[in-house]
C-alpha cells in the first residue's frame, strides 16, 4: 500500500461523511480492536503482490518510509461534485494518530470527521453527533495513521496478485498497471487495487467503504498529478465515485511538519459527551 | 426572480422544487407536458430556435436520456421500454420550433418513468437569478468601494432586487371547492380583506371548476388534491407587482371580487448546488399554554435553519409539546429531516430510512440514513401537521417521527412524491432534476405513490376556519392538552 492508496481513503471517508453519517455508541476503541484484529487473523500475502505493493511503497515514500521523517500533514484544497454545481473547502489534518477533516459546503454548513487517536466520531449539525462502531473506527485509524501505506501489514491480512490489466486512469487514458486484492484484517473490506506498472504508483482502488449503520458501499477511486512533498508523493487530484455520486478532491496546498497543536483534534462538546459517556460505560 | 411561477409555467405545466442537496435532496418534481391547466397569463410569444439552440436541445435530451439509464436505481426503468421512448420523442426535439416545445418533450420522456423527482427546470430559473445576484454583487462592490472610502461597513442585502411575489393566502382542495385554508397576518390578501374559510371560485379568468376538473384528469403520479395545491401555489405567488383578480365567496355566501396586487415574497432566498433559488420562510411561536410551533416551507439553508430549530427545542425544553407544521412543505436536503429528529430522541442506532442505489460496476447497494440524538433533546409530545402538499422531505419527516414512535400526525395524506434526487445542468442551460435512488422509511415503507397516513385524519373546514379554528392544528394542541400517551402503544 501506498501514501496514495491512504489519502484515497481519506477522500472516501470524507464522501461517506458527507452523505450520510454517524454510527452508534457502543463500540470497542480503534485501537484496541486493531490490536485484536493483528492478533487473530492470520497475513497471506503472496511474493507478487508484496513486490507490487513494496514497489510503491518505494514510489511514495522513498527513503521517508524509513526515517519517518514527516511527523504531520496539513492540507488543503476543494471538494467538489460537478455534476450538481457544488464545491466545498476541504482541510485535512494528520498528526500523532489523530485526524480531523473538516468540510465546509455552501448552503449546507460544517461537516467534521475525526480520530482523537481511541475514538473515530462524526459531527454536523445535520447528522448529529456520533462515535464511530467498530469497522468505521477502523477506517477512521488508518486514515489518520500518516504512514499507514507503510504499516500496511496492520491493517490488511490478505493480498494476492491479480494479473496485469489495462484500466482508464483518472484522464482517461490508458494505462498497464500490475492489480491486488486485499481483504482488511477484520474482513470488514475488500478491495482491488492498481499500481501503475511504470511509476509503481497506486493510482485506483475499488473499495468497499463501511458506511453508518454498518451498510457498505462500493467506492471506485483514481488519483493523479503527483507531487513530491518532502519526499512523499502525494496525490494532488482524486476522482471518486459512490454509486452515481462523483466527486473531486483537488488539493491546493499541503504542508508537512506544519505546527498542528494538539488543540487543533479538539473534539466538539457533543462528541467529547459521548466519548465521556462510553468510556464511563466500560467502552473506552 | 419567479419561482413559483417559472417552474409552474416552464414546460406548461406542474412543478415543483426541491431539491436534494449534494447528497441528498428530496423534493417535489415537475411534470411539463401533464395534463394540467395552463397557468393564466403564462403563455409568452415563442421564439423560433436557431440551428444552435436546437442542437443544445438534442443533446440535452440525449444527456437526459443516458442519465436515466445509467443512473436509475432500477435497471429495468419501472418497466419503460427507454430505446422505444427516446426513438418516438427524440424526433419531436430535434423538430421543435421553440424552447417550450422542446422541453415539453423532455419531460414527456421523463414521464414515461411514472416516478416523482424527474423534471426539467426551465433555465430562466437560473438566470433570473444569476442575473439578479451578479448585479446584488456588483451593487455590493460598489456600494462596499464608496463605504471604504466614507469608512463605513454596512453591507447589502444579497436578495436585493427579488420580484418573486406572493399573495399570502393559501388554498386547497376541500368538499369539492377551492378553500381558503390559510391568510397571513399582513399579507396583500389580509390587506384585502380575504379571509380563510372563504372559498375562491375564479383566478384571473379561470374558474375553480375548470382548474378542479383539469386536476381531475391529471395523468401523472400525483393525487389530484396534489395536483390543485401546486397549481394554486404557482397561481397566487407570480412576480411582485403582478395583479391578479379573484372572485370568492365570503362567509355569509356574498360573491366578491377582490384584485389583488403581488407583493414581494417573504423568506430568505437560498440557493445549493445546481437547485434554483428558494426562498425560505420559518415560522416559530408558542400557543397556549406554552406548546411551541414551528412551521418550514422548504428543508434548504440549514446552515441558517438548523440553529434556529435548535433554538425554538432549547426554547421550549418545558413546553407540554411541540407542533411542526409540514403542510405545504416542498420538500429538500433530506439530512436536515435527520438534523431536526435528532432533538426529539434520546437513544442511539435508529435510522430515518434507507435508500437503494445502483451502481454501474457492482450493482445495487444501500445506504442507510442513521439518526444521533443530540445534546439536549426534547422528550415531551410531537404532533406533526401534514397535508397533500408535504411533499418529499416533509414526508420524510413525518414517517421517521411516525415509524420511531415519537410524533403523531394530524391532517391528511401527504403528497406520496418520495424519491432522492438531485440536479444537474443541461448543454441547454436547463437543469434537470432526477431520483438517483428509491426511498424507504425505517418501518420498511414505500412512500412514493403512497404518502404518509395521518394518525388523525382531519380536514379544515369553512365553517372552522371562518370561526378562526384550523382544524388540524386544534386537533393536535387538543391532544397535547389533554393525558393520551405519546401514541397508542404508549403507557
Amino acid at each position: 500500500m501506498t501514501r496514495s492508496v491512504r489519502a484515497l481513503k481519506l477522500v472516501v471517508g470524507g464522501v461517506v461523511g458527507v452523505l450520510a453519517i454517524s454510527g452508534v455508541v457502543r463500540h470497542a476503541p480503534a485501537q484496541e480492536m486493531a490490536q485484536d484484529m493483528a492478533q487473530e487473523a492470520p497475513v497471506a500475502i503472496d511474493e507478487k503482490a508484496r513486490e507490487v505493493i513494496e514497489r510503491g511503497i518505494e514510489a511514495s515514500f522513498g527513503a521517508v518510509a524509513e526515517s519517518r521523517s514527516i511527523k504531520s500533514l496539513r492540507l488543503t484544497g476543494k471538494m467538489a461534485i460537478p455534476a450538481q454545481g457544488l464545491e466545498a473547502d476541504l482541510e485535512l489534518l494528520q498528526a500523532s494518530g489523530k485526524m480531523l477533516m473538516t468540510v465546509t459546503i455552501p448552503g449546507l454548513g460544517k461537516l467534521q470527521e475525526g480520530f482523537t487517536g481511541k475514538h473515530g466520531w462524526s459531527f454536523s449539525e445535520l447528522q448529529g453527533p456520533a462515535l464511530k462502531p467498530p469497522a468505521e473506527a477502523a477506517q477512521s485509524r488508518e486514515q489518520a495513521d500518516i504512514y499507514a501505506a507503510v504499516n500496511w501489514e496492520d491493517y490488511f491480512s490478505t493480498a494476492t496478485f491479480v494479473g496485469e490489466e489495462t484500466i482508464e486512469d483518472y484522464n482517461g487514458d490508458e494505462k498497464k498497471v500490475n492489480a491486488l486484492s486485499m481483504v482488511t484484517k477484520d474482513g470488514e473490506r475488500t478491495m482491488k487495487v492498481y499500481y501503475d506498472a511504470e511509476t509503481g504508483l497506486q493510482i485506483r482502488s475499488d473499495a468497499e467503504v463501511v458506511i453508518p449503520g454498518g451498510a457498505k458501499i462500493p467506492a471506485v477511486t483514481l488519483m493523479t498529478d503527483f507531487r513530491d512533498i518532502d519526499g512523499i508523493q502525494v496525490p494532488f487530484k482524486t476522482k471518486s465515485s459512490l454509486g452515481p455520486i462523483e466527486q473531486l478532491f483537488t488539493f491546493e496546498k499541503v504542508v508537512a511538519n506544519d505546527e498542528i497543536p494538539d488543540s487543533a483534534f479538539d473534539v466538539p462538546e457533543e462528541i467529547a459527551a459521548l466519548i465521556e459517556k462510553a468510556e464511563a460505560d466500560g467502552e473506552g | 426572480m419567479k419561482h413559483w411561477n417559472r417552474l409552474w409555467t416552464g414546460g406548461g405545466g406542474l412543478v415543483s422544487l426541491a431539491v436534494i442537496g449534494a447528497l441528498i435532496l428530496s423534493g417535489c418534481t415537475t411534470s411539463a407536458d401533464r395534463d394540467g391547466p395552463e397557468a393564466p397569463g403564462a403563455s409568452a410569444e415563442p421564439l423560433a430556435l436557431s440551428g444552435e439552440e436546437r442542437q443544445a436541445h438534442v443533446e440535452s435530451f440525449d444527456e437526459v436520456w443516458r442519465i436515466v439509464r445509467d443512473q436509475h436505481w432500477d435497471p429495468d426503468l419501472n418497466g419503460v421500454d427507454w430505446d422505444a421512448a427516446r426513438d418516438e420523442l427524440r424526433p419531436r426535439v430535434v423538430d421543435a420550433t421553440t424552447d417550450g416545445e422542446a422541453r415539453v418533450a423532455m419531460q414527456a420522456l421523463l414521464n414515461r418513468l411514472g416516478q416523482s423527482h424527474f423534471a426539467i427546470i426551465p433555465k430562466n430559473a437560473y438566470e433570473e437569478f444569476e442575473a439578479v445576484t451578479s448585479e446584488a454583487a456588483s451593487d455590493r462592490r460598489d456600494k462596499r468601494d464608496a463605504d471604504d472610502a466614507d469608512g463605513v461597513t454596512d453591507s447589502v442585502d444579497d436578495d436585493s432586487g427579488r420580484d418573486d411575489g406572493w399573495a399570502g393566502l393559501e388554498v386547497r382542495q376541500r368538499d369539492g371547492v377551492l378553500l381558503v385554508t390559510r391568510v397571513h397576518e399582513g399579507s396583500p390578501a389580509d390587506l384585502a380583506g380575504i379571509r380563510a374559510g372563504w372559498t375562491l371560485e375564479e383566478i384571473s379568468g379561470a374558474s375553480a371548476s375548470a382548474l378542479l376538473s383539469a386536476a381531475a384528469g391529471a395523468s401523472g403520479v400525483e393525487r389530484p388534491e396534489t395536483v390543485v395545491a401546486m397549481m394554486m401555489l404557482g397561481l397566487l405567488n407570480r412576480d411582485a407587482g403582478d395583479v391578479l383578480d379573484l372572485v370568492l365567496v365570503d362567509g355569509s355566501g356574498e360573491r366578491r371580487a377582490v384584485e389583488l396586487t403581488l407583493e414581494e415574497a417573504p423568506g430568505q432566498l437560498a440557493t445549493f448546488g445546481n437547485l434554483p433559488p428558494m426562498p425560505v420562510v420559518i415560522e416559530e411561536r408558542t400557543l397556549d399554554d406554552g406548546i411551541g410551533y414551528f412551521r418550514l416551507n422548504v428543508f434548504f439553508d440549514p446552515p441558517r435553519v438548523l440553529p434556529a430549530y435548535r433554538s425554538f427545542v432549547s426554547e421550549h425544553r418545558d413546553a407540554p409539546g411541540l407542533i411542526i407544521d409540514m403542510r405545504g412543505n416542498l420538500g429538500g436536503i433530506i439530512l436536515m429531516s435527520s438534523g431536526m429528529m435528532n432533538f426529539l430522541i434520546d437513544e442511539s442506532g435508529m435510522r430515518l430510512g434507507t435508500m437503494r442505489l445502483r451502481d454501474a460496476i457492482q450493482g445495487a447497494f444501500e445506504m442507510p440514513i442513521m439518526l444521533n440524538p443530540r445534546g439536549v433533546t426534547y422528550d415531551g409530545k410531537v404532533a406533526v401537521l401534514i397535508d397533500e402538499l408535504s411533499i418529499s422531505n416533509a414526508e420524510i419527516l413525518a414517517a421517521g417521527l411516525k415509524d420511531i414512535g415519537r410524533a403523531r400526525l394530524f391532517g391528511t395524506r401527504t403528497a406520496g412524491l418520495v424519491l432522492p434526487s438531485t440536479v444537474e445542468r443541461l448543454p441547454n442551460g436547463d437543469g434537470f432534476q432526477y431520483a438517483f435512488a428509491s426511498y424507504t422509511s425505517s418501518s420498511g415503507e414505500v412512500l412514493e405513490g403512497v404518502g404518509v397516513s395521518p394518525d388523525a385524519e382531519i380536514l379544515e373546514s369553512s365553517s372552522g376556519l371562518l370561526v378562526g379554528v384550523d382544524g388540524p392544528l386544534a386537533a393536535a394542541v387538543a391532544w397535547i392538552q389533554n393525558e393520551e400517551p405519546q401514541t397508542e402503544g404508549e403507557q
